[in-house]
């Protein structure tokens, strides 16, 4: 796993106050995620997001597999407007972002900017509303188009 | 008669129109591992793409976190890849003690050990059923299961139950060991070594088998990391990645085991693969017995207790890749966020550029081959 | 112990006395014959079928370490009753956009085509239904007809999965009736009739698979093909195509389609017994209870493969049967006309 400061350096970066996460500016994240993966030996593991008071905090967690002894995460985190929130897509950076980013778009409402097929994973195509938002009012009736309100047991 | 002037009188014909169509393999179906639907587009056998449709099984457990008290959660984690219950646990205890910066006694780390890996070793033969079953030899789907029936009673013993366990809590595990349980264990072993040798003698150098597999699904080594692919899947493309060994937790430092390599990629790696795996697990279930020390199993919390503001991942080598758990604590005894970095939900992503080519068969076989659980894809 | 040999021959000929005393024509006393055969045909069918899937199911427990029905009647010998008057009493649902006339044929016609080829077998000498001089050609020629009835299924039930499915019989029946046939010719040629009767008589010295051992493996390959058994059961591979030509069918109509199976599992054994392992051919017990005991070692056989192989993967199966089945008996027929020709100079010396 590579020291902090040296990851910090290659991305032109400020570290926050763990050692080995950094906060970018969303419009820099393409560009860092792009030399974090040129200097090779990490995996995109997870793209995360939570809904912060302040706005949606977005994190990239990278397993750094280089560098001298044991791996380590590496996280990149943006933070998102409320009212309009929108992230550079790493798509074509990482395929893997693919499925992630359409999940955090499901369920927490972010978009992704610079993809096509960006569109429900886990809930149903016509569904209302992103669940994972602290907004979002869990005991409400189910709504099934056609069909009457609240059918169920 | 002129054929040639007929022909372009009638116009642009092929003489033998073909034309694609779509199959939903799932979501109910008797091979796809849980409801997973693969919408296939196809030309006679052959699959010109593939989408994956998932959230059949989505029981919002994300959003069911944030009102369940940090111990309250712990068996929705079992849950999660339900085939690997006490691996979940783990990731998740682990998580809760780096937010609550929580000891754990040393007796309690070789327990989890020896829960961990029996559960991995219970994981892979569920595996290595359903993908032999997937190609009909039944009877080898019988003598793996059969194997497993030894190592769940394993489990039961330890935690009262078989398959939806919470025996890896915060601060150590649940329970001590029960009498007898190392003559239990050994005997259970020793039945799961010689059924392994049957199992293998029947499927793995059987010609048909072979021809269903070898080459079959190959997943490069830089496509899988592409993919964020971990676990054996990776393993077998030839990347030495394992979070025991490569970011180790617990005791595992202590522990003398080999990660196998494979290097082809194909179906029938990622089936060897996981046969080597259960070897190296059952050493490491016997080393943890042989030198567990004696001492407390738990470090309990108080029902009251709330962590620190702050937020925390762990990860673990689950028994299908690298799993993570993400806890966000704002001080109440409720997580603010909890997420799971779930490995099966990550490689599916391949499968889309993986099935064009595939026959119906071949795509049956791979997936069989990628040991996908629902329950974590879906959450 | 002649007598017991006769048995049933003494009891036709009793039977065919009697009709004579009442006075009965010579037509009406065949057509009364003929009933009772087919009587007799259909109920050793039956009774052949349940016992069947018993074995079958037992013998899986038995391979797989469990114990199998044992509830329903002693060792649960009744279970397949159980199983087909559950079936009975089950709904047939037709789907609604399915091809009625076609979809309704189908189970009919792939049951009565098996039904027919048991009146084509020798259960024992002069035992035969209906005695073809051409029986090994009718034989086979009627067993290809069920082929289209397959696809009747598969097309008629409007589903993608069942025409899958009958397509992949099809392919793979045609593919691998050469084969089938071309083993069978090297035994028309040592025994010199397409005659069961007469193949059955012509082993007395020495049973046929001693001296057609090829030709036996490639019969025993082909016959599993053409009976959809595994491992070559794609046709109707429940972890690919749900259940294949078979997935819209419940009730009665799937039963039809499921005692057809196991119908010509029989009588396909039988018919690798007659020709290859002498039919009715054995000292000491009487000729029906050899050719019971023969048919049912070669269905055991067959029941076993079942259990221990995984299927083939199709293109593989087809290349097999075009580029080494047969050719080997292309081979094995060639062979076969030098030996004879080799034996009659020799012997003629």
């Amino acid at each position: 796993m590579r020291d902090g400061a040296v990851l910090f350096k290659a991305l032109g970066c400020t570290p926050r106050e763990k050692e080995r996460e950094v906060a970018v500016a969303p419009g820099e994240l393409p560009r860092a995620l792009f030399t974090l993966k040129n200097m090779g030996n990490f995996i995109l593991l997870d793209i995360d997001a939570t809904d912060r008071p302040e706005g949606f905090e977005l994190a990239w967690r990278l397993l750094d597999t280089g560098g001298e002894g044991p791996a380590g995460i590496f996280t990149v985190k943006v933070l998102a407007d409320r009212s309009d929130p929108r992230v550079p897509s790493v798509m074509g950076i990482w395929k893997a972002a693919d499925v992630l980013e359409r999940e955090v778009w499901d369920l927490m409402g972010v978009r992704f900017d610079g993809r096509d097929g960006l569109k429900r994973i886990l809930c149903r195509d016509d569904f209302e509303g992103h669940p994972l938002r602290k907004d979002f009012v869990v005991e409400q009736p189910a709504r099934f188009p056609g069909g009457a309100e609240g059918a169920g047991p | 008669m002129n054929d040639g002037a007929f022909l372009s009188e009638v116009g642009d014909f092929d003489p033998l129109e073909t034309e694609e169509y779509t199959l939903n393999l799932g979501p109910q179906h008797p091979s796809t591992h849980g409801v997973y639907r693969a919408r296939l587009r196809l030309n006679g056998e052959t699959i010109v793409s593939c989408e994956n449709v998932i959230g059949y099984l989505h029981r919002g457990i994300e959003k069911l976190a944030e009102s369940r008290t940090y111990a309250q959660f712990a068996p929705y984690t079992a849950r999660f890849d339900y085939l690997a219950g006490a691996l979940n646990n783990w990731g998740y205890a682990l998580a809760v003690e780096k937010l609550g910066g929580i000891e754990v006694p040393e007796r309690a780390e070789y327990l989890r050990v020896i829960a961990g890996e029996l559960q991995r070793i219970a994981s892979h033969l569920v595996m290595l059923a359903s993908m032999v079953i997937d190609l009909n030899a039944v009877t080898g789907w019988m003598y793996a299961f059969t194997a497993r029936e030894g190592i769940l009673d394993l489990l039961e013993a330890l935690s009262g139950s078989r398959m939806m366990l919470t025996y890896v809590v915060a601060g150590g595990v649940s329970a001590d060991l029960p009498e007898e349980f190392e003559l239990k264990t050994k005997t259970a072993l020793e039945g799961l070594r010689s059924r392994l040798d049957d199992f293998q003698a029947l499927v793995s150098g059987n010609e048909i088998f072979q021809s269903r597999t070898r080459g079959i699904g190959v997943i490069e080594s830089g496509q899988a990391l592409e993919y964020g692919m971990t676990g054996p899947n990776l393993r077998s493309c030839g990347i030495r990645l394992d979070m025991r060994r490569d970011a180790p937790y617990g005791v595992y430092p202590r522990m003398d085991f080999d990660v196998p390599v494979l290097h082809g990629g194909d179906c029938f790696d990622r089936y060897s693969i996981r046969i080597l795996e259960i070897l190296q697990s059952v050493r490491l279930v016997e080393q943890a017995l042989g030198g567990i020390p004696s001492g407390p199993v738990r470090t309990k919390l108080k029902r009251t207790w709330r962590p620190p503001v702050g937020e925390a991942f762990a990860q673990i080598e689950s028994a299908r890749g690298i799993q993570g758990y993400h806890l966000v604590s704002d001080g109440t005894d409720k997580p603010y966020r909890m997420h799971l970095r779930s490995p099966s939900f990550v490689n599916i992503g391949v499968l889309p550029e993986l099935a064009p080519g595939l026959t119906i068969q071949d795509f049956v076989a791979t997936l069989a081959s990628l040991d996908i659980v629902l329950g974590e894809i879906d959450r | 112990m002649q007598t017991l040999n006769d048995l049933f021959l003494i009891v036709a000929g009793f039977l065919r006395g009697l009709m004579n005393s009442l006075g009965f024509t010579q037509l009406l006393a065949d057509a009364v014959m003929g009933l009772i055969s087919f009587a007799a045909v259909t109920a050793l069918l039956m009774v052949n079928v349940i016992l069947i899937l018993w074995v079958d199911r037992r013998a899986a427990s038995f391979f797989q370490e469990r114990l199998g029905p044992n509830r329903v009647g002693p060792l649960g010998l009744l279970q397949s009753i159980n199983d087909a008057v559950k079936l009975i009493g089950k709904e047939s649902i037709m789907p609604k956009a399915a091809d009625r006339r076609v979809y309704r044929l189908a189970p009919l016609l792939v049951f009565v085509v098996a039904m027919v080829l048991y009146g084509l077998l020798p259960y024992g000498k002069g035992m035969t239904a209906v005695n073809l001089n051409a029986g090994l050609l009718f034989f086979i020629a009627l067993s290809s007809t069920s082929t289209i009835a397959i696809l009747m299924a598969g097309w008629g039930s409007n589903n993608k999965y069942s025409l899958l499915g009958g397509m992949r019989t099809v392919a793979q029946v045609i593919t691998y009736e050469i084969p089938l046939a071309f083993s069978m010719l090297g035994v028309v040629m040592l025994s010199g009739s397409m005659d069961l009767g007469q193949i059955s008589a012509a082993q007395h010295g020495l049973w046929f698979i001693f001296l057609q051992p090829v030709a036996f493996f490639v019969f025993l390959v082909s016959a599993l093909a053409e009976l959809t058994r595994s491992p070559f059961d794609m046709t109707e591979a429940e972890q690919e195509i749900v259940a294949g030509y078979h997935t819209e069918y419940s009730g009665m109509r799937f039963a039809l389609f499921f005692m057809a199976e196991y119908a010509n599992l029989f009588s396909v054994a039988a018919l690798g017994a007659v020709l290859f392992l002498g039919g009715w051919q054995g000292p000491i017990l009487p000729g029906y209870l050899w050719f019971i005991g023969k048919t049912w070692a070669m269905v055991l056989v067959i029941l076993w493969l079942r259990w221990t192989f995984p299927r083939a993967r199709l293109d593989k199966m087809m290349k097999f049967s075009w580029k080494f089945l047969i050719p080997l008996s292309i081979l094995n027929i060639l062979l076969t006309g030098v030996g004879i020709k080799v034996y009659q100079y020799v012997v003629g010396r």
